[in-house]
């Protein structure tokens, strides 16, 4: 497991979060306690580990647990997201240290290869295009053959993104093409059960808040991975004149 | 590497001199460890030819070539580490969320149900953003198409004039843009307002002509960073409001009942 999945969470909470996501179909209908027995924890840290992914508790966490086991409940139904706290979430999920060698890989690296499908792949476009006016250029595809076709003719000293809420699919087959060549591999995703993180040199992961269909899933975790990155390597490699500005209230 | 040879010297070179060099300008990782004879069996050049184009160039030879390919190398990688700032993502991390509590916190928020039922009862919807401010139309135009709202998105603006020019005002604009000054933005805008089209903005400007127009102006808060007089301000609480805006229309689905599974 890369260092990243374990920044902010102890090895229990890693443990549980695990068990949670390879148990989904179950534990929305254990209590707490329940929970922490199955995993081996204690209730506390079911606590600790609701809070930490942005809920106000256990409960909260397990009706948000409900909507992905029951995708069927109606939209109007819905509690409100709170999109603040997804977003504190995602930083919290990664180690600064990760998100500055990303930005330093894209740096020093000749090629870098950005892949992602469908709505993963418009918040990578906009990595790709904030990296492009910030001088890198990078090469941004969807995760179809073409993008086999540029992993399979890059250099040895070629860098792969890849992205991918669920860790699976054409994301993963492309992720392991790369790491099957020796280059560099840094995965963003949603799942630490994934198949991805074990491809992955830097493993950097983001919120997603369920819909009532897999399909329209937010992917705003991911574009707040995407946008740390364009930010730290924008300004930790710059050159020339700069304006900036705080926004205010 | 090309560009420390003179053009009086390079236009001296014939074309199969040339042509490798433009070889060597594309491979200089491999020409640093490659001898002569590797370098002309992979440039598909002769060792003559590339001997004589390192003369040409008042080298000595291929093995000074070689040399300045491997300083070249040196320098970009010493450049790279040099132009590291000692700035931390920690305070990327700070500025992002303190930009999503600004936004999320906005008044304006509480005008995401109406900007959802404007969505929902347009005759015909036309998305609208430009620049880095593109991706966040485009993210919402993917799920609106998700959704069973299709829509159009443009990036030029001749086609968005075009649109705006036929509107109704059973119709609606959603225009995402950072300052809401730039020409194209305001002119769209300009044109769906005379045809009292319905005009939702996400802007980060408050004061910005954009805004004043719009009769829905969601505020998405975002530093200001130009470097160079690129425009680099972070496009992530646009991204915010659109996602926000999709749970909204996701609860104003017309037809969307208790217990109903939403048609996607």
């Amino acid at each position: 497991m890369p260092d990243a999945a374990t920044s902010s969470f102890t090895s229990a909470e890693l443990v549980l979060l695990r068990y949670i996501q390879s148990h989904a179909q179950t534990v929305p209908d254990l209590s707490a306690r329940e929970l922490a027995a199955k995993a081996g924890c204690s209730a506390a840290t079911v606590v600790r580990l609701s809070r930490k992914l942005g809920y106000s508790g256990y409960t909260e966490y397990r009706f948000a647990l409900r909507r992905q086991k029951h995708p069927t409940v109606s939209a109007g139904a819905l509690p409100r997201r709170d999109i603040l706290a997804e977003t504190a979430a995602t930083s919290h999920l990664n180690q600064a240290k990760d998100i500055e060698r990303t930005a330093d890989l894209l740096a020093e690296r000749d090629t870098v290869i950005l892949v992602g499908g469908g709505l993963t792949h418009t918040a990578l476009e906009y990595l790709h295009h904030y990296l492009f006016s910030a001088s890198c250029p990078t090469i941004c595809m969807p995760n179809d053959e073409l993008s086999l076709d540029a992993i399979a003719s890059a250099g040895p000293d070629a860098v792969v993104l890849c992205a991918s809420v669920s860790g699976a699919g054409s994301t993963l087959s492309l992720a392991r093409e790369a790491h099957n060549r020796g280059l560099f591999v840094i995965g963003i995703t949603s799942s630490l059960t994934s198949d991805l993180v074990t491809f992955c040199d830097i493993c950097l992961l983001a919120t997603s808040a369920p819909r009532t269909d897999s399909r329209i899933a937010s992917r705003l975790g991911i574009v707040a991975v995407a946008d740390e990155i364009a930010r730290t390597y924008s300004h930790r490699h710059h050159t020339g004149q700069v304006i900036e500005k705080e926004a205010r209230a | 590497m090309i560009e420390a040879f003179r053009d009086d010297i390079l236009s001296t070179l014939t074309p199969g001199e040339l042509d490798f060099l433009y070889f060597a300008e594309l491979h200089l990782a491999e020409i640093a460890g490659w001898s002569l004879d590797q370098a002309a069996a992979a440039s598909f050049a002769s060792a003559p030819v590339i001997e004589r184009a390192c003369k040409k160039l008042h080298l000595s030879g291929y093995a000074e070539l070689r040399f300045l390919i491997r300083n070249e190398l040196k320098g970009r990688a010493i450049a790279a580490q040099d132009g590291i700032s000692a700035y931390r993502t920690t305070a990327a991390q700070d500025a992002l969320l303190r930009e999503a509590r600004l936004t999320l916190r906005d008044p304006s928020m509480a005008l995401l149900p109406q900007a959802a039922a404007a969505i929902w009862q347009a005759e015909s919807l036309v998305l609208f953003g430009r620049g880095l401010s593109e991706f966040p139309a485009e993210y919402l135009s993917e799920y609106l198409a998700r959704i069973g709202r299709p829509c159009r998105r443009y990036l030029d603006p001749p086609f968005v004039y075009r649109d705006a020019a036929a509107f109704t005002d059973r119709d609606a604009i959603v225009i995402f843009s950072a300052g809401g000054r730039t020409i194209p933005v305001v002119k769209a805008a300009a044109i769906a307002k005379k045809n009292r089209a319905t005009i939702i903005c996400i802007c980060s400007d408050r004061e910005s002509p954009l805004c004043k127009m719009a009769g829905i102006a969601l505020h998405a808060a975002s530093d200001t960073l130009s470097i160079n007089q690129i425009d680099l301000n972070s496009r992530f609480t646009q991204f915010a409001v659109a996602d926000a805006l999709v749970d909204e229309l996701l609860r104003e689905k017309p037809g969307q009942k208790a217990g109903e599974s939403p048609a996607s």
